[in-house]
């Protein structure tokens, strides 16, 4: 069989991870820069002690963007809740890179991003990473230098912007962090 | 250790104000903490056995800066403009240094004394030592940028410097500004006239922010040609942590730029070379991130970066950009 008539390859699988506590706005996000509605697996939330809203995912969302040569980027987003932290680190396996979205509103957000960033410590480490941190600006939110100064303790230089992912231009924004990301880890040797 | 940040604080610290007009200080720029120890305990000691009475001080009342060989290269860079003298504090198999006196370890009583006698001595001369570095005045388009880097290292009273219609706090970690203001800051129409006055707080109605977005813009807008007075061509450059491009709003050759600088050390000229963005853009960024406090600095020759051809990443992140509309 020479080559022209080999089974055409098909093209590779890729994927950005969107991860982070329940209410941090994954779901939002996926949505706004999927090409297709994103296929949600929510239900009520049960758990309006842990965050206030109506729904919440149990499985992950989906979502997809196709580039022009066809290929295929898929967006997952992960749970929310701690009981499902088996699948985060299994969906971060392989991933281009992973969006992590917090809450500043929430007292835990600190651990939270501990929680995460272990989760995807493969990402945190390849600096494939980049957080986005939300409601900064609510009364009473954790300041981003404190997010700031724990990720420095970790010895992690990660992207960490405030960002409200209604907005998509600020979704834009993750994702154009993650493209440079992935731009500048082919140059790099790792950290000097 | 690095050392361009507002916020690091690895200088020894006193709050205590001169008492007579011979009471000096030394500032303290990566020395180990046993040497700073040592060093305070010998300083007591000496009390009364020279012409000054000299502490530990912070870096903005400083006298004298004593450093290790970790010491960040933009402060000395910095320093030296001031003329003041610098000590490098070493071991004697260490390299030769271009600071102005030497002491060696292991600290000792006597060395010391003639340390601080020889500089007292300089002091009182009308013409500067060989060795000590002429004061050069700060170019006027830095003032702004530059006070902002050197808020809280000195002694702060939690009241507000005014400069135009924009008050920052002298712990420089907010500013008020009005919205107008505000849009100036970005736009680089903010008139650089350096801090006029002091007051208790700022008038009501304005709104407060962190001070990274005035430091930022301070140092985009403040040159775009050369690099700010205390960097320099040969240094490295490393990002201590990303700035909060949510609020700045920096365009994609920021985050670019960032992103290889979390990655690893490099020089303007091949930050330039490997992103292809123009040289203007890279000063302006490496400046807004020094004043920042954002930026670590290290000297050394450059290293030129392997041409390495576009992989798969390569492809796709241009795919990505191109389906999100983010060329």
């Amino acid at each position: 069989m020479n080559a022209s008539e080999r089974a055409p390859v098909a093209p590779p699988e890729l994927k950005i991870v969107f991860s982070g506590p329940m209410g941090a706005g994954k779901t939002t996000a996926i949505g706004a820069i999927s090409e297709v509605p994103p296929v949600l697996t929510d239900v009520q939330n049960n758990d309006r002690a842990s965050c206030d809203k109506d729904n919440t995912t149990v499985a992950l969302d989906f979502g997809q963007i196709t580039l022009e040569d066809g290929t295929v980027v898929r967006l997952y987003g992960t749970p929310g809740q701690d009981r499902f932290d088996f699948m985060w680190s299994i969906l971060g396996q392989g991933a281009l890179g992973v969006v992590l979205l917090l809450d500043a509103s929430r007292a835990d957000a600190l651990r939270h991003m501990d929680q995460y960033l272990e989760a995807f410590a493969e990402s945190a480490r390849a600096g494939t990473l980049v957080i986005g941190v939300g409601r900064t600006d609510l009364p009473g939110a954790m300041p981003l230098h404190e997010f700031q100064r724990r990720l420095q303790a970790g010895e992690h230089c990660l992207p960490l912007f405030s960002v409200d992912v209604r907005r998509r231009e600020h979704v834009l924004l993750l994702i154009e962090t993650l493209t440079c990301l992935l731009e500048a880890g082919e140059h790099g040797e790792g950290n000097a | 250790m690095g050392m361009t940040s507002r916020h690091t604080s690895d200088f020894g610290h006193s709050d205590a104000k001169p008492e007579s007009a011979k009471d000096r200080a030394i500032a303290l720029s990566a020395v180990q903490p046993h040497d700073s120890v040592l060093l305070a305990s010998m300083l007591e000691l000496l009390v009364g056995r020279s012409a000054g009475h000299w502490r530990i001080g912070t870096l903005h009342e400083a006298d004298v800066l004593m450093f290790g060989p970790q010491a960040d290269e933009a402060l000395l860079a910095r320093w030296r403009l001031s003329g003041k003298p610098w000590v490098a504090l070493q071991d004697p198999e260490d390299e030769p240094t271009t600071a102005s006196h030497v002491l060696h370890r292991p600290l000792r009583v006597f060395p010391l004394l003639a340390l601080l006698k020889e500089i007292e001595e300089e002091a009182g001369e009308t013409a500067p030592s060989p060795g000590v570095a002429h004061p050069q005045p700060l170019p006027s388009n830095w003032q702004l940028a530059d006070a902002l880097r050197t808020l809280g290292m000195g002694t702060t009273h939690g009241q507000w410097l005014r400069t135009g219609g924009i008050y920052v706090r002298d712990d420089g970690r907010q500013f008020a500004a009005a919205d107008a203001d505000l849009a100036r800051i970005r736009e680089g129409r903010l008139q650089d006239a350096g801090f006029t006055d002091r007051v208790p707080a700022p008038p009501a109605g304005l709104r407060v922010h962190p001070i990274e977005e005035l430091a930022w813009f301070a140092g985009w807008w403040a040159d775009g040609e050369r690099l700010a007075p205390w960097l320099s061509a040969d240094m490295r450059f490393r990002i201590r942590h990303w700035p909060d491009l949510g609020t700045i709003r920096a365009g994609r050759d920021a985050i670019r730029l960032t992103a290889m600088l979390g990655n690893q050390m490099w020089t303007a000229d091949e930050l330039v070379a490997a992103s292809g963005i123009d040289r203007s853009q890279v000063v302006r960024y490496l400046n807004a991130t020094s004043v920042s406090g954002l930026l670590v600095t290290r000297a050394g020759a450059p290293r030129v970066q392997p041409e390495r051809p576009p992989g798969l990443i390569a492809s796709l992140v241009r795919g990505l950009r191109a389906r999100l509309g983010l060329g």
